[in-house]
């Protein structure tokens, strides 16, 4: 059963097997395979749920008002305080992210295992799990009839510069190439979990709680006991009703934001690295005005790639956003503002995201009692950012366009390719580049050590038997590309090992 | 004037907001909409009306720093300010130097325009008609 606030009206007592809280790629994946092994599953999202017959009417601007945290705006503070979209409904970021799939990079997966000691999860044991993954989730390559002219123009300029690119991976059936997968699929063609792990776990019994906000968690001899929360009017934010929860096992899979920030403000220090080692992905976009029509906001935002620069850390993919979100940040004050407007059809951009090798940022308790975030952006990881700049302002010149606009402050669009050599001779100070960052990890990370990780391989805490952690946070470093199918992956890893450990997990006494 | 319909500004913030908002999209240029149709200050207040009471605070902060630290340099508040003194000002916000300054203005100006170009007598205005590529 799935239960919103709408449906309640008393206060929730739940005595489950499991809890989970936060139903995002890595819950929705646990509480899919607890349940289908016949454990009672509850799980807790404080978002609302929302399927395709309330987002399809969302502009999206009010879609990042209600999908999103914080209106879309969470930030990291530190030099340059850079933005972080964090979805917050039934399905978590995967109702309001890209779709773009990728599996672990198998340098990545080799890594962890030399550097931290993450056992049994090479390429090979994660094959299997990946593949369950991009079946559950349909995973496909975007096919041209849906990519759109952005993605098509951008790849025209790679393809000429010789550069390796094609069309990425994402979760879709039957897409049609509407551009608004960051504002809820109107067709839901993108396979966001709420349409397949949580359906899924559904019929295997588990109850799953919308607008359930956690809030403390009790530990008894070494033990989780008790979740206690608020069940929130969606309209309002206020609360309704009480919330208690008594698992005989809990898995927090709030994000790599939250769940550090729930652990912490209930004082379960696990492990000195809690909340520490945040890795993001600092991201760009980059702007060109063609003479041709683009109509950027038709077909895929994110459909293709260039990945001729990954090994460095550099990765270029599509991205693109209809006029109430773009021109806000694109257009100047004044006269100039609706002149901009005007010209929007003729606009193309792409992003430019790297991974963040040296720098590292933090989630602590705000002052406030919110989660507050700190990021240092490393300078050699800065350099890697404007070389990516760069090379997509080279692309979009090769593919026609008549000017770029690097999204630099200081630093004029660039009206001929000669104009680029201004990053590398110019000085570029990190505050004059406008940053977005998406997939934050790391935040508790896996290891074998109580000093340098949270949880095991297993995303089991370390010094408590019955809490898990099965989300973004477990991964001891960036990815480097889309993170949801590794999310998963380990996810549903990780719930087999509660499964066959079940006996030693619940049976403490 | 909609001061009925706000949901967070005051009668005072209205216009305060207003003067920023016809700033930051002043009437007529490469397109119009009927002011009575599309109130580029009620479409931002009623935007912002989930925001969390420390997030309204510091919004409302902004708007009366907007206001009032041109007391300090030119003895004049913004609203009392000619359209063209206030262009330049907000200019002088947009184009700072300075991160933080920049960036507050650029949270301001993101609210409000996001607001402005979601209404559909603007995107119309703009010829921005969103449709899939394959239609059902």
């Amino acid at each position: 059963m799935l239960f919103t606030y709408n449906d309640i009206t008393k206060d929730v007592v739940e005595r489950p097997d499991v809890c989970i809280i936060g139903s995002g790629a890595g819950g929705a994946a646990m509480a899919d395979v607890l349940s289908g092994a016949g454990l009672d599953v509850v799980v807790l999202e404080e978002g609302g749920y929302y399927t395709k017959d309330r987002y399809s009417t969302y502009k999206p601007a009010v879609a990042m008002k209600i999908l999103y945290r914080d209106y879309g705006g969470t930030i990291a503070f530190g030099k340059n305080p850079i933005m972080l979209p964090l979805g917050k409904a039934v399905g978590g970021t995967t109702v309001i992210n890209s779709g773009t799939c990728f599996r672990t990079p198998d340098s990545i997966l080799k890594d962890w295992a030399e550097r931290y000691g993450v056992e049994n999860a090479s390429s090979k044991d994660m094959e299997p799990y990946f593949k369950q993954v991009e079946k559950k989730i349909n995973v496909t390559q975007v096919s041209p009839q849906v990519l759109g002219k952005n993605g098509l123009v951008f790849k025209r300029g790679a393809d000429a510069l010789g550069m390796s690119n094609g069309m990425l991976m994402h979760n879709m059936i039957n897409c049609h190439g509407c551009g608004r997968c960051a504002f809820g699929c109107p067709h839901d063609a993108k396979q966001a979990v709420h349409l397949n792990f949580i359906p899924s776990a559904l019929e295997h019994g588990a109850r799953v709680y919308a607008n359930a906000r956690a809030e403390n968690i009790t530990i008894e001899a070494g033990r989780v006991t008790r979740i206690q929360g608020s069940i929130i009017n969606e309209q309002t934010g206020n609360k309704l009703y009480g919330l208690s929860v008594f698992p005989k096992l809990l898995v927090v899979s709030a994000g790599a934001i939250y769940t550090p920030y729930i652990l912490e403000k209930n004082n379960i220090n696990l492990s000195p690295e809690l909340g520490r080692n945040l890795t993001i992905h600092p991201a760009v976009r980059i702007t060109a005005m063609f003479d041709e029509i683009i109509e950027g906001y038709k077909g895929v935002p994110q459909g293709s790639y260039v990945d001729a620069y990954a090994s460095e850390g550099i990765m270029l993919e599509g991205i693109f956003v209809p006029p109430e979100i773009g021109l806000p940040i694109l257009a100047p004050i004044g006269k100039k503002n609706k002149e901009v407007a005007m010209a929007y059809d003729h606009l193309a951009a792409f992003g430019v995201m790297v991974s963040d090798k040296n720098s590292y940022g933090r989630v602590k308790v705000g002052i406030d009692k919110r989660p507050f975030i700190t990021y240092h952006f490393d300078s050699y990881d800065f350099k890697k950012l404007v070389k990516g700049i760069a090379i997509a302002s080279e692309i979009f010149f090769a593919a026609g366009a008549k000017t770029v606009n690097p999204g630099i402050y200081g630093i004029r669009e660039f009206t001929s390719p000669d104009d680029i050599a201004q990053l590398f001779t110019k000085k570029v100070p990190m505050t004059s580049v406008e940053m977005m960052a998406f997939h934050p990890l790391g935040t508790a990370r896996m290891g074998e050590t109580k000093d340098h990780s949270v949880v095991n391989s297993y995303g089991k805490a370390h010094g408590l038997d019955n809490l898990f952690i099965s989300d973004g946070s477990i991964f001891p470093s960036s990815l480097g590309v889309n993170p949801q199918v590794t999310i998963m992956s380990f996810a549903l890893r990780n719930a087999q090992y509660i499964v066959e450990n079940k006996k030693a997990l619940f049976n403490h006494e | 004037m909609a001061v009925k319909e706000l949901k967070v500004f005051d009668q005072k913030l209205y216009t305060i907001v207003h003067a920023i908002t016809d700033t930051i999209i002043p009437p007529g240029g490469a397109f119009d909409v009927d002011p009575k149709v599309v109130d580029p200050v009620l479409l931002f207040d009623n935007y912002i009306d989930s925001m969390s009471r420390l997030q309204l605070k510091a919004i409302r902060a902004v708007i009366y720093t907007i206001e009032y630290a041109p007391m300090v340099t030119r003895l004049k508040r913004f609203t009392k300010m000619s359209p063209e003194q206030r262009l330049k000002y907000l200019q002088g916000w947009e184009d700072s130097r300075i991160f933080a300054k920049r960036n507050i203005f650029l949270l301001i100006k993101m609210l409000a325009l996001m607001a402005f170009y979601s209404d559909d007598a603007v995107a119309e205005a703009i010829h921005y008609h969103p449709e899939c590529l394959i239609k059902d």
